[in-house]
């Protein structure tokens, strides 16, 4: 079907309006409240075109193309009305680009030159409006707000938490929180972006430097497990900003808050400036040829046998890539990336954190089960594609200790002790076992005699409906990241791959930070090298390692509560003889522990790759210079295999090293994992104590985002204790109270309470979000809670 | 024209008698007969909405659309839900002719909305009353659908067949703009009054997605003598194009204001001389046929023109929703344009740019005027302000926001001008109203 847009001939596709047939076309229709990704509002009237033979001028964004019909966008009738609308629009406005953040980047600064007048006929006083406070990351001057609503159709359409509402008629129409709160949703710094004005304005940056004087580098999320791509905005070799950088196979035109607001760390006081020796017992500030000598001579000494190496899975892939290289040379094998992870029964058929269908056809999933995962905080890009599948009528369904907040509703859930997640899992095995009798492509296949054993009969019909729902064409089920800290980690694995098996349906491990895959097919493990092959030389993983108490230990980009065998770790580092720190940030308290740090670029500051679930390779530049006297990782590790003696041949580049790695394994195939009905599975336990549950606050979850003072003032509520009235009374708890006593071992903690019917019986939900919270204790350990 | 006037013939039957809101009046009249014929008859749909186009019935509220083509619209062999809505958010200034159907003659409403119901396929319909109406129209409303109810005429399994329709009484909380169509959908679905685009009009998707007829209250009363005495008993009064009846409130500067049901293309003379003539024998300035929204027109005009939608375009404005405002002679008009300005200003709803930032321009600049502070180029804004906002809007309330200004400057922009010259407020002598001109002003002003 065709029509004329200004004479051109443009083709469309029924159902399309003008201005997506003009955009199409490269035809330019000015417009503020129509965005590609929301609804339609048509209440700006920027988009007004004429459409020949109708005496009204039409909105473009509203009006459906029509067969053979005739458009103009610059005729009089279009420019007049255009000019019309613009005149309007800044009656009200102030006129005050030059101290406005949006200036310089602003839709109607822009249409404004192009259709404004020179001089405002306005002579009346303008509207002022209130602003109100709406949390630590949006700054608001609401006074500029144009009413376009964008923001209003963004939260209730895209990020599923309706928090913006227009409130009051006409003139004195204001776009507020219906009450007087803070934003909440995990995604709302992307108003930021669609706002065409000033008025909605990045708290962090705001007033702090002007668009034009920007350098844009394209980057990649150091938080997420899916890669989202954002532009990092850099002023005087400093990260000024971040926004999206649209890519259609992940993040689309979004970001996450977490994405977009991480970058204050830099800044941080725990930020390491200098490398750190201890010399003669006292910490001081030395130079890198001082501290490269130290460490020659202290690795000359060691026990390779008795030393660790631990890598942050948000590291770089280059940076993993020569860490694990590095101490292979010199003789160390234990490496491990997994610090998070409490359980390694079954590790060496272990395969890294996946999907198994690309990220953008989630929102075409039928079904979707949420095994414990907090997924619309801990990686609000997937969360906003399951949002997408749940509004093409998917049914989602969690199994979940807490009931978290999601941007999408559950069709069915259950809300289970941690304690009995292989329990609940095996309840839906043993269902699937009956329904799926008839199925010849299942007859091969046995389940595992300790799984059977465990069979009990069914009756709660909430697990049927759940797996029925999962038998669905095209389901998925996701694996949250906090299950790595569960006892059981493993087994939920093996249990999840048999549901996946008899449902036919795919299977997602979230990872927990930006680069797991790649810390994977790097080799940082202590039983596989790189591009996944058997190492000759095997060594201890991290639990073994912390165990052991070993002589010496270098740790890389991670801060001790990085470790899930946290208090095991500083007893280990105070036991032992020498201990290495790559850091960006080190507290004052964790540094008496070591005995060198050398300043560590962060991401940010450093070029490198990440490998996402999908096992998407993304490469970045170097934002900015490293700050203070810190150095690049993939520098500082070439210089150590140097000193150490290693023969390199030309990988003295960054680039040299990417084509290095990029070569090696690039094209690896992920092992196939031992059949399941092979797997011995050790016996079942079950436990019935008082359980710690709760995963990492989704701002406390790697070293950068727990230092980012924005992004930890969001929520109020994040540092509570969450306890239910049923596990209160059983504990005889005082309700009067707000405040109770927490154990865990000899360790106890005084904590704020709030009752919360969120949470499963028996079990004290703690989401971790300070230091005090891992002094504490472990998760999905026994809790005891008492009075004070 | 006939001979003799036949006035309150129609949605204003029952007036003369003692309690002409009862169930028992209404039905003495003849009243649910027609329902009655048409549940045990069960005629075609199509034969009740071909009656209501021969008759040329368009509708009450403002637009003046033909009613019978409306319901045509609906698409008749899909399975979808429908609804029909009636708009009794009666709220245009100088509009109250629904007001008195509700409170005297309420069924006639409500059988109109059952024959409606019935001809679109509806199974559900929402009276919407405008939220100043909780007082005694809404407690009538109320009241004949419980007698209705009683009496087993609305419901399930209305009088044992297999029709069933239920009629839901609505309040509004008090806006203009819920008058408009989309906007008192929205209001009904429980969210802010916010007129929505067209297309898609609601015929195809309006209430909860449904498709969706809105009628006006004098539209739906009329429709049960219609389809009783026939559309040719109905066509036979009034003009060619302007059929039947219509409901003049007459307001202003009358002797004798109140609601007139005249059969259309009456003279205005005769309205006029109906209500009374102008007060105290003051000759005639000007008169709003339609509400507050149309355009002014000049007295002289207006005495030689008929009451029907094709004159009153002729005279150069609208018939709107038939609110007849007269001005005498001493009416002050930019003191009066002041008042309806402020009125659309504060009535904007707020949605689209040139309404919202308009009204208020508009009316802050003849609030400028009005008190002593105008220049000429003020007044040139002020003309330029109504041609911007209309014809770009979502939905009427912009242009019915600019109509008003645009014409009383036409008609009266001596009197603003003498506003500018005399830089004061003065009580107003128009006989002293010399005609200034632009230019004059100029050389005055030097």
């Amino acid at each position: 079907m065709k029509i004329k847009i200004n004479n051109i001939e443009c083709t469309f596709s029924k159902g399309e309006t003008l201005i997506q047939v003009a955009d199409r076309n490269g035809i330019h229709i000015p417009r503020f409240c129509y965005h590609e990704k929301l609804s339609i509002a048509a209440n700006c009237r920027m988009c007004l075109v004429e459409q020949v033979g109708v005496n009204k001028p039409q909105p473009a964004c509203s009006t459906p193309a029509v067969e053979n019909q005739e458009y103009l966008t610059q005729s009089n009738l279009a420019v007049n009305s255009q000019k019309n609308t613009m005149e309007f629009l800044l009656i009200n406005h102030p006129l005050d680009c030059p101290v406005c953040d949006q200036g310089g980047m602003c839709e109607l600064q822009d249409q404004a030159l192009m259709h404004g007048r020179v001089k405002s006929r306005y002579e009346q006083e303008k509207r002022v409006v209130l602003d109100h406070y709406i949390g630590p990351l949006i700054k608001t001057n609401m006074t500029r707000c144009i009413h376009c609503t964008r923001c209003v159709r963004y939260g209730e359409e895209i990020a599923g938490i309706k928090e913006f509402g227009a409130v009051g008629r006409g003139e004195s129409m204001e776009i507020r929180t219906y009450l007087t709160s803070a934003i909440d949703s995990p995604m709302s710094g992307n108003m930021i972006d669609i706002c065409p004005v000033g008025a909605l304005n990045a708290a962090p940056s705001h007033m702090r430097g002007r668009t034009w004087e920007l350098e844009e580098v394209k980057y990649i999320s150091p938080h997420d497990c899916v890669g989202s791509n954002m532009n990092l905005h850099i002023l005087d070799n400093s990260i000024f900003r971040v926004v999206p950088h649209e890519n259609k196979k992940i993040n689309e035109t979004w970001i996450s808050d977490r994405d977009r607001f991480s970058y204050e760390a830099i800044e941080h006081k725990d930020r390491v400036k200098k490398p750190i020796a201890k010399i003669n017992g006292r910490h001081i500030e030395v130079e890198w040829e001082q501290a490269f000598e130290i460490i020659k001579n202290k690795m000359a000494d060691i026990d390779p046998g008795s030393t660790a190496g631990f890598i942050s899975a948000g590291s770089t892939v280059e940076e993993q890539y020569l860490f694990q290289k590095w101490l292979r040379e010199n003789n160390i094998f234990n490496i491990d990336h997994r610090v998070s992870q409490s359980n390694f029964d079954y590790e060496e058929d272990d395969i890294f954190p996946k999907i198994d269908i690309p990220i953008k056809d989630i929102e075409n999933c039928k079904s979707i089960l949420l095994i414990d995962s907090n997924v619309t905080y801990e990686q609000p890009i997937l969360s906003h594609k399951i949002r997408k599948a749940f509004l093409k009528e998917a049914k989602i369904n969690s199994i979940h200790t807490y009931s978290y907040k999601n941007n999408f509703n559950l069709n069915n859930s259950l809300l289970i002790n941690p304690n009995n997640f292989s329990e609940t899992l095996i309840d839906i095995i043993e269902y699937l076992s009956v329904i799926t009798v008839n199925d010849k492509t299942l007859k091969k296949f046995t389940i595992p005699e300790t799984i059977k054993n465990k069979f009990k009969g069914l009756t709660n019909t909430n697990i049927i409906e759940i797996t029925n729902d999962l038998l669905l064409k095209n389901s998925i089920i996701f694996l949250g990241s906090n299950l790595k800290n569960h006892p059981d980690f493993q087994l939920l694995k093996i249990l999840t791959n048999i549901i996946s098996i008899y449902t036919k349906s795919n299977t997602c491990y979230l990872g927990e930070k930006s680069n797991e895959a790649g810390a994977w097919l790097t080799g940082c493990l202590p039983k596989r090298r790189e591009g996944f092959a058997l190492a000759k030389h095997q060594g201890f993983n991290a639990k073994e390692s912390i165990q052991r108490k070993l002589d010496s230990y270098i740790i890389y980009n991670l801060d001790l509560i990085d470790f899930y065998y946290y208090s095991e770790l500083k007893k280990s580092l105070e036991n032992s003889k020498f201990v290495l720190g790559f850091q960006s940030f080190v507290t004052e308290e964790e540094k008496t522990l070591y005995d060198v740090i050398l300043p560590l670029a962060t991401t940010f500051e450093s070029p490198g790759t990440f490998i996402n679930i999908e096992k998407e390779w993304q490469s970045f530049a170097q934002g900015c210079m490293p700050h203070y006297d810190s150095k690049e990782g993939w520098k500082i590790l070439t210089k150590l295999r140097l000193e150490s003696g290693s023969q390199l041949s030309n990988s003295l580049d960054y680039i040299d090293i990417l084509n290095e790695v990029d070569h090696i394994i690039r094209n690896t195939e992920s092992i196939e994992p031992t059949k399941i009905e092979n797997y011995k599975i050790n016996e079942i336990k079950s436990n019935s104590y008082l359980t710690r549950t709760g995963g990492n606050y989704c701002y406390f979850s790697d070293n950068i985002t727990r230092r980012s003072i924005s992004l930890n003032t969001v929520n109020k509520n994040k540092n509570l204790v969450y306890v239910n009235k049923k596990t209160l009374v059983e504990n005889n708890i005082d309700l009067e109270k707000n405040k109770v006593i927490l154990k865990q071992g000899d360790k106890s903690l005084l904590v704020k309470l709030l009752v919360d019917e969120n949470v499963s019986d028996n079990c004290i939900y703690i989401s971790n979000s300070n230091r005090e919270h891992f002094e504490l204790g472990k998760q999905y350990q026994p809790i005891v809670i008492e009075n004070v | 024209m006939k001979n003799k006037l036949s006035i309150n013939e129609l949605c204003y039957s029952t007036l003369s008698s003692d309690k002409p809101n009862s169930f028992d009046t209404y039905v003495s009249q003849g009243g649910y007969e027609t329902w009655k014929k048409i549940i045990k008859e069960m005629p075609d749909r199509k034969e009740i909405i071909n009656a209501v186009i021969e008759s040329g019935l368009r509708g009450r509220g403002g637009a003046g659309f033909s009613t019978g083509r409306k319901w045509s619209f609906i698409n008749q062999d899909s399975d979808a839900i429908k609804y029909l809505v009636c708009n009794a958010d009666e709220s245009e200034p100088g509009t109250c002719k629904d007001r008195d159907i509700l409170r005297y003659n309420p069924h006639a409403l409500l059988e109109g909305m059952l024959i409606a119901s019935y001809a679109i396929g509806a199974e559900t319909a929402y009276c919407y009353l405008r939220g100043e109406f909780i007082d005694d129209v809404y407690k009538s409303v109320k009241d004949a659908l419980k007698d209705a109810y009683e009496n087993k005429l609305i419901g399930k399994n209305i009088l044992k067949t297999n029709v069933s329709i239920d009629i839901h009484d609505l309040i509004g909380a008090g806006a203009y703009i819920v008058g408009e169509e989309t906007a008192m959908l929205e209001s009904i679905e429980g969210k802010k009054g916010f007129p929505r685009y067209k297309p898609p009009f609601p015929a195809v998707k309006g209430l909860f997605g449904s498709p969706t007829i809105i009628n006006n209250v004098e539209t739906l009363a009329s429709i049960p003598k219609i389809i009783s005495k026939g559309p040719g008993w109905f066509s036979s009064f009034g003009t060619k194009d302007s059929a039947g009846f219509k409901c003049f409130s007459v307001s202003g500067h009358v002797n004798n204001p109140g609601n007139f049901e005249i059969p259309l293309g009456t003279p205005f003379k005769t309205l006029l001389e109906l209500a009374g003539g102008v007060k105290d024998g003051k000759k005639l300035k000007a008169v709003i046929p339609g509400g507050s929204s149309v355009p002014v027109v000049p007295g002289d005009i207006m005495l030689n023109t008929d009451m029907d939608y094709e004159s009153i375009v002729n005279a150069g404005s609208l018939l709107g929703s038939g609110a007849v405002i007269i001005m005498d002679e001493d009416t002050n008009m930019v003191e009066v344009i002041h008042r309806i300005a402020r009125f659309y200003y504060s009535e904007s709803c707020g949605q689209c740019t040139p309404c919202r930032e308009g009204t208020g321009w508009m009316f802050k600049v003849i609030d400028k005027i009005l008190k002593g502070n105008g220049t000429l180029d003020d007044l040139k804004t002020l003309e330029s302000i109504p041609s911007m906002i209309s014809g770009s809007t979502i939905c009427a309330l912009g242009d019915a926001a600019a109509m008003p200004v645009e014409s009383f400057i036409k008609h009266y922009r001596s009197e603003f001008l003498q506003y500018i010259k005399n830089q004061k407020v003065d009580p107003i002598d128009t006989n002293n109203f010399a005609k200034i001109s632009d230019k004059e002003f100029v050389l005055n002003r030097k």
